[in-house]
């Protein structure tokens, strides 16, 4: 089998090229930036400012006056490898974060990596890109809990459980129940039609799609799917907190037929062409990856992708 | 009993056939080149298609669920349901209600896929949106070919339960797994690997065994089973006995076995085999062979299934 952007259970160590391979350009699919080396403008750079400040609003590169602040308190919905970026993004750039896994072990995991993990708090010190002393207060500001409900004071939340459409529909059905009336209810799904989980709710018109990658603390990827209901307001109000996350949203059409939206189809389609170019015999995985990188000066080929998102990169 | 959905002429019990690629002139050489095939109870039993064509939406299918359990296997082309791509060989069970897609079948017609709805009242699939489900409707009501083969008015509302003696890591509402790494199936002692497959009703659903026999692998006796069914080689070949002359099933082969009939004595060919069994209802495991209760292999598998019906049984 193979999966979509999220490689069951190897996320995490999944997304940092070598060096030798970063891309000096902008051609970057979502997997493949090394943070801290390739200059991406990450939200540990960002932070700095954010945590001295204390409040986004002052931190001119990641968004307007006050735009971050404005918002809200940000619900994350799911601790692992993409939720727990989430959050930490959500919290350095200022936003009070209420992050919920049903899992203990992976709320102590994520509450661990924050500080420790590998684009964690403590490199941004390291790297000299976050006060010491701003580690507590991004710390302080994220929330863990085990039940839904904790995000009910939240004006956005970012679901992400696992790549499982019915248990993405239930937790949104849940989700409808518990968050305040006009709360918009986002998906991190890689690719599920929006719409399927938009009518599982009472509140279609709050519910889009804002797919991010790996790390997302450091990626400035933000696509955001948007179905034929969505209300414009709830639109503006997520890209106006992706902008004051520091990233870079592009607001897409969902496709109710399609699974990957913009970047997983483009992404996919290039994967299967490749690998029948090598089952035709035209050329080899290594050559192939190879024509890529000197021709579109992509960072990876896409089999050496393949391999680093599903097993890691050396 | 097995219906078929097209016309097909049984000998002592059993058709054979090859799933072929419709797309390409197909030999008349009297196997069927596939088969939408209702199984067991006529009422409840499953309903197993081996050429799917893209009948209602054709290359594709929208999120949709069933209010039955489900497998579906890739055969020869890929398949992907949702961000899934499923090699040949490779699977996914899927749980009764729980909405799963889109799903694409090929670039063209789709052929490429063994679909197993467990209990035939929910073959009916819920789409979430209003404009497509009464595009579904309308086809599958317009469907004269399915009509008593594969539908039935009412849903199924049973209690149904997917299990597997190998350890496949469950997901939220799926499992994926497959022929293509059978290291982690239990071992027999003539060297083969089996899994084994609840799924359906918690007592009388359906039962898979995926088979990796080796060259090696001991002879399996003829057997009769109070139950339907279906034998797939997924990969490699296996030579089942006949009065008359032996009959080879080369890779995507298969064999429909009516219940309480004999199936002949077989053997896995020179490169052994990678066989789907679906057995219509898991309580007519074991056998029988002319020498009485069923020893060997299929002993040891009668061994796997009790050992499931009894996790299933005490997980209800
Ligand atoms: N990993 C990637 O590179 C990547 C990139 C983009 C998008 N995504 C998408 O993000 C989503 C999450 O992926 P991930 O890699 O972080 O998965 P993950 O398995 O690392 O984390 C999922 C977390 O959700 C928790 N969870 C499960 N059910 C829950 C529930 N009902 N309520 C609260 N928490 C629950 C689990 O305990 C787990 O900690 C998926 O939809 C995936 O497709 C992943």
């Amino acid at each position: 089998m193979t999966a979509g952007d999220n490689p069951a259970g190897t996320a995490g160590t999944s997304v940092t090229p070598k060096t030798s391979v970063t891309p000096k350009t902008s051609v970057t699919p979502e997997t493949s930036v090394t943070p801290g080396i390739s200059g991406a403008a990450g939200a540990a750079g960002a932070a700095t400012t954010a945590a001295a400040v204390g409040t986004v609003g002052a931190v001119g590169t990641v968004g307007a006056v006050g735009t971050v602040g404005a918002v809200g308190t940000v619900g994350v919905i799911g601790a692992g490898v993409m939720g727990a970026g989430i959050a930490q993004a959500a919290a350095m750039a200022g936003c009070a974060v209420v992050c919920v896994d049903t899992s203990a072990a992976a709320r102590a995991r994520a509450r661990h990596q924050l500080v420790e993990g590998r684009f964690g708090l403590r490199t941004a010190v390291e790297r000299g890109k976050l006060d010491a002393a701003d580690v507590d207060r991004v710390t302080a500001r994220i929330a863990w809990e085990s039940e839904l409900a904790a995000v009910a004071g939240a004006a956005v939340v970012i679901e992400a459980v696992p790549e499982d459409l019915a248990l993405k529909i239930r937790v949104f059905r849940d989700l409808d129940r518990v968050a305040a009336a006009g709360a918009v209810l986002a998906t991190n799904s890689s690719g599920f039609p929006v719409g399927a989980l938009a009518a599982a709710t009472d509140r279609p018109t709050r519910v889009l799609g804002w797919h991010w990658s790996s790390p997302a603390q450091i990626m400035r990827f933000a696509e955001i799917v948007v179905t034929e209901q969505t209300d414009p307001d709830a639109v503006e109000t997520v890209t106006r907190l992706a902008r004051g996350l520091g990233k870079n949203p592009v607001v897409v059409r969902d496709a109710p037929m399609s699974w990957g939206y913009v970047a997983n189809r483009v992404y996919w389609a290039a994967v299967a062409e490749a690998r029948r170019i090598v089952a035709e015999g035209i050329s080899t995985e290594r050559d192939v990856d190879q024509l890529l990188v000197d021709c579109f000066r992509w960072p990876v080929g896409p089999f050496t992708m393949i391999q680093g998102a599903t097993a890691g990169w050396t | 009993m097995i219906t078929l959905l097209g016309s097909a002429t049984w000998h002592n019990g059993h058709v054979d056939g090859v799933i072929r690629d419709i797309r390409r002139p197909v030999p008349e050489d009297g196997l069927l080149s596939g088969a939408v095939a209702r199984m067991g109870d006529s009422d409840a039993g499953p309903v197993v298609a081996m050429s799917i064509e893209g009948r209602i939406f054709p290359r594709k299918a929208p999120v949709h669920l069933h209010k039955s359990d489900s497998f579906r296997m890739a055969l020869g082309e890929p398949i992907r349901v949702g961000g899934t791509s499923y090699a040949h060989g490779e699977f996914r069970l899927q749980q009764a209600d729980a909405f799963y897609g889109p799903e694409y079948w090929t670039d063209e017609v789709g052929t490429n896929q063994l679909l197993l709805m467990a209990d035939r009242r929910g073959l009916k699939p819920y789409l979430t949106d209003a404009q497509l489900q009464r595009l579904a409707d309308t086809a599958l009501a317009d469907d004269v070919s399915l009509e008593g083969v594969a539908m039935l008015p009412r849903d199924a509302d049973v209690p149904h339960a997917i299990a597997n003696s190998f350890g496949a890591a469950p997901r939220p509402s799926h499992v994926d797994a497959g022929f293509t790494d059978t290291t982690g199936w239990p071992v027999l002692s003539d060297g083969s690997r089996l899994a084994t497959i609840a799924l359906g009703h918690r007592k009388s659903g359906v039962l898979l065994l995926c088979w990796d026999r080796p060259p090696g692998a001991a002879a399996l006796p003829a057997f009769r089973l109070g139950a339907d069914l279906v034998r797939l080689v997924v990969e490699g070949s296996c030579r089942i006995g006949e009065p008359g002359a032996d009959v080879e099933l080369g890779r995507l082969g298969f064999r429909l076995q009516q219940e309480g009939t004999w199936h002949g004595a077989s053997r896995s060919g020179p490169t052994g085999s990678k066989e789907l069994w679906i057995v219509a209802d898991r309580r007519a495991w074991p056998p029988i062979t002319a020498a009485g209760p069923a020893e060997g292999p299929l002993a040891e598998v009668g061994a796997e299934v009790a050992a499931l019906a009894s996790r299933l049984a005490a997980a209800a």
